[in-house]
């Protein structure tokens, strides 16, 4: 295990950052060195800035001819050593899928930054949480990755430090799932004065494609060190010697993939409770939304009613085990969403607790008087 | 709610409204206030209607977009119609461009005319700062933020090009608002 | 001719072609290479996507390979030499994924001179799908989607990659070892962007669908279809239509 601390790239202290800002000098932080990316609304800033940002600090950027070009050459970058992450919003994170595929299937750590929007298609390019279900079932094949729904400017920046730790330790494509709403929002932002970094970890001569336990994660050599990788996203063995036709070899590969996230939700998964110990009716949220739901919890507190909010940091793996303690303690659970019911439905999968869903998918974000209506109406 | 100041900034895309919103943003941040801002603009830069929303509270906020805004700054007409609804009744306060806005007459909330656009054109030679010279008018009237943290995030956030240029628009623009009588 | 070259095989590999597909002799041609120029092969990285000409370095070469999807071997290269300058980064791979699903990769990596050299196994056909038509596959020929024969133009690969800027290409036969070889080694040693395309029939099943009833029919046919460019300004401009010009091809 590789866990090493570095100094911030940033002077430590307050700084008034955009969210695209933030995402950027979190990747910077993260020591990433090498970003390939093609222009889309709303996280064209991200791309503009990275162009600056990256080369000052001797990463490599490049704008590819488009989003396939992009995730696939942070595969590339990534097995050739350097931390790799690529930047799109819904289109473009549909055209990344079979790229994803690509690295979940190869274990390459990778950070693809999804600045969500509504959709659907070229819909509406801005506000919206259209991509929660395609983050977990997006590339075929069914093999679970990590999601993480960040919510302020100062979880885009610590959220994609994390993003990228995840990334090298579990040996996979971590989707950061912000919005338009956050990622173009201005907020303070504490600059720590340290870092924590996971780093791969090496272990020559061993299969890189294999462990002994059933959920491990195989050491991560780079191209260029003498190991004569033989990397392919076709079924494998722990040498990476394709097997296509081997039922066995595919049953460990792909249940070893699958175990290595499903088996570990509660050391990823992340959730925080406000105002649950007493609460009768929960708001289950995640991303900005949470945001919204947070002030309608607060005023209705103010109005003596016993309302509580879990968020969910982590969209997947789902928290299912956080949402099922919290469904046996409230009557109720609503669950809004930028879209038009998307999470709600796992949550509902989740707990045998009454579920409401509360879906805005017009291109706007959620107001909080919508979520106190909308909790208004659930308990009448 | 009581201690947070909504302010709304609108117009259409090209008058600088994002920038205005991030000036005055900053600005809230350097004297140590709780602040967000957000603007929302659509896939089109030029011409599309455009708002810049910055909130200023004494406490942390966790919906950081305008409710109800205290402040409506409007520099178009289209814009002025859509957000003027969003201003709190009565005691919301809007600034518009007197040469852009037409405010609408059975409007309740406080209405203050400057002519940001004409006297930018008329003392700096162009239409371009009129944002700065509107936002400048609207904290020297109304007060979210110090004249000297205006003055002071404008030194540091301009392009060198344009420094000069956006720092006698600011000038301009708070003599405009010190004409304006009354509290706001 | 280095005899070496078997030194580079990933022991235990069978080589998996058909027989007499001409990938099998491409194979030997890039070791050759690879062997006269003396390069370090842990040094040396082989990107390949899908289908037969993917398989020519993954698994066959005993270097670092990386296998990816249908059409995209050109940018996860790039990726990987533009994270590690130092790596020797060619793309082998098939007409198909390099050309029809993967062109748009290719064309801009000519544009922007990235720094790989790509060899492309062109068997004019999609092989290992069962034969069906491609972007190469000639004027007439049958395939299992033009079953009444081709009615679309083929590309001329070197000329596409030279029009969008690429700075050197090259095209032999793969019975062609001694040039072919050569135009490896330059294309390999010259910094930007190289191609080499190697007509590499296919008899199984292009050869077959098309009545070519054995392997040396499939390679009689290729050849046909071939002119030495220096050849080509003694003829007629109509006597060349449909011929592929072998050779080296630069940009100033």
């Amino acid at each position: 295990m590789a866990w090493r601390t570095v100094s911030s790239t940033l002077p430590p202290g307050r700084i008034y950052l955009s969210g695209a800002d933030a995402i950027v000098e979190g990747a910077v932080a993260a020591r990433c060195g090498f970003f390939a990316g093609y222009p889309i609304t709303p996280t064209t800033e991200v791309l503009e800035r990275i162009a600056v940002r990256f080369p000052e600090e001797g990463a490599a950027f490049m704008q590819m001819e488009d989003e396939i070009a992009s995730v696939c050459s942070c595969i590339g970058a990534s097995w050739a050593g350097v931390k790799a992450m690529t930047v799109t919003s819904g289109p473009g994170f549909s055209l990344m899928q079979e790229g994803i595929g690509h690295a979940i299937m190869t274990e390459a750590p990778l950070v693809v930054v999804d600045g969500q929007r509504a959709g659907p298609s070229t819909g509406q390019v801005t506000v919206g949480a259209g991509d929660v279900m395609q983050a977990r079932w997006g590339t075929h094949g069914g093999i679970p990755t990590i999601a993480l729904a960040p919510w302020s400017v100062q979880e885009l920046y610590d959220g994609t430090i994390r993003a990228f730790n995840l990334a090298e330790q579990y040996r996979l494509p971590v989707l950061f799932m912000a919005e338009a709403a956050t990622t173009h929002l201005n907020e303070p932002l504490e600059i720590p004065s340290e870092v924590q970094l996971f780093e791969r970890d090496k272990n020559p001569g061993q299969p890189p494609f294999g462990t002994e336990s059933p959920d491990g994660v195989p050491p991560m050599p780079s191209f260029g060190e003498g190991e004569k990788l033989l990397v392919t996203a076709s079924t494998h063995n722990s040498w990476g010697f394709r097997r296509t036709a081997d039922p066995a070899t595919e049953r460990i590969l792909t249940s070893r993939l699958f175990n290595k996230v499903m088996m570990h939700v509660s050391d990823i998964a992340e959730v925080e409770e406000y105002y649950l110990d007493d609460a009768e009716l929960a708001v289950v949220a995640y991303g900005f939304t949470a945001r919204s739901a947070l002030a309608a919890v607060e005023q209705l507190r103010q109005e003596g009613q016993k309302v509580g909010l879990l968020r969910l940091k982590t969209l997947w793996p789902f928290p299912a085990e956080d949402v099922a303690r919290i469904g046996e303690r409230v009557k109720t659970i609503v669950v809004p969403e930028m879209n038009l019911g998307q999470l709600v439905h796992v949550v509902s999968a989740s707990t045998r607790c009454r579920v409401v869903a509360y879906n805005q998918m017009d291109g706007t974000v959620i107001y909080p008087s919508a979520i106190t209506e909308s909790i208004r109406n659930a308990c009448s | 709610m009581t201690e947070s100041k909504q302010i709304l900034l609108c117009g259409v895309g090209g008058q600088g409204i994002v920038t205005a919103g991030g000036l005055l943003g900053s600005a809230a941040f350097a004297e140590g206030r709780h602040v967000s801002g957000t603007s929302s603009y659509g896939a089109a830069a030029r011409g599309g209607e455009c708002r810049a929303e910055v909130v200023i509270s004494a406490l942390p906020v966790a919906f950081p977009f305008v409710t109800t805004a205290d402040l409506l700054v409007a520099l178009s007409q289209s814009a002025y119609d859509r957000y003027l609804g969003w201003t709190a009744e009565s005691s919301g306060v809007v600034f518009y461009d007197t040469l852009l806005v037409s405010p609408a007459v059975t409007a309740t909330q406080r209405h203050i005319g400057i002519s940001a656009t004409q006297s930018t054109e008329e003392v700096l030679g162009s239409r371009l700062g009129a944002n700065i010279v509107m936002l400048a008018a609207v904290v020297e009237a109304s007060g979210p933020v110090g004249k000297d943290s205006l003055v002071k995030v404008i030194s540091e956030r301009s392009p060198d090009r344009f420094r000069d240029r956006n720092l006698r628009a600011a000038k301009l623009g708070f003599s405009l608002g010190s004409q304006v009588p009354g509290d706001c | 001719m280095s005899a070496g070259w078997r030194k580079y095989l990933r022991p235990g590999v069978t080589l998996p072609f058909c027989p007499g597909c001409g990938h099998r002799l491409l194979l030997k041609h890039i070791l050759v290479a690879v062997d006269e120029l003396g390069l370090d092969f842990d040094q040396m990285l082989f990107v390949s996507g899908i289908g037969c000409g993917g398989w020519i370095p993954s698994p066959c070469f005993n270097s670092d390979t990386l296998h990816c999807l249908h059409g995209r071997a050109v940018p996860f290269a790039i990726g990987a030499k533009r994270a590690n300058p130092k790596l020797t980064t060619v793309v082998v791979s098939g007409d198909g994924d390099l050309v029809d699903i993967g062109g748009n990769h290719l064309i801009h990596a000519a544009r922007r001179d990235e720094d790989i050299t790509v060899i492309c196994a062109n068997n004019m056909n999609y092989g290992m799908t069962g034969g069906q038509v491609c972007s190469t596959t000639p004027l007439g020929a049958t395939t299992h989607t033009t079953p009444r024969g081709n009615t679309t133009r083929p590309f001329d690969l070197c000329a596409l990659v030279r029009g969008a800027g690429g700075k050197y290409a090259a095209r032999y036969l793969v019975t062609q070892g001694d040039a072919l070889v050569a135009a490896i080694k330059r294309a390999i040693q010259m910094p930007g962007f190289t191609f080499v395309e190697a007509l590499s029939p296919c008899p199984t099943q292009f050869g077959r669908q098309n009545r070519m009833d054995s392997i040396k029919e499939a390679y009689r046919y290729t050849e046909a279809m071939t002119l030495p460019r220096e050849l080509a300004s003694s003829r007629e401009a109509r006597d060349t239509v449909g011929l592929l010009l072998t050779g080296e091809f630069e940009n100033d």
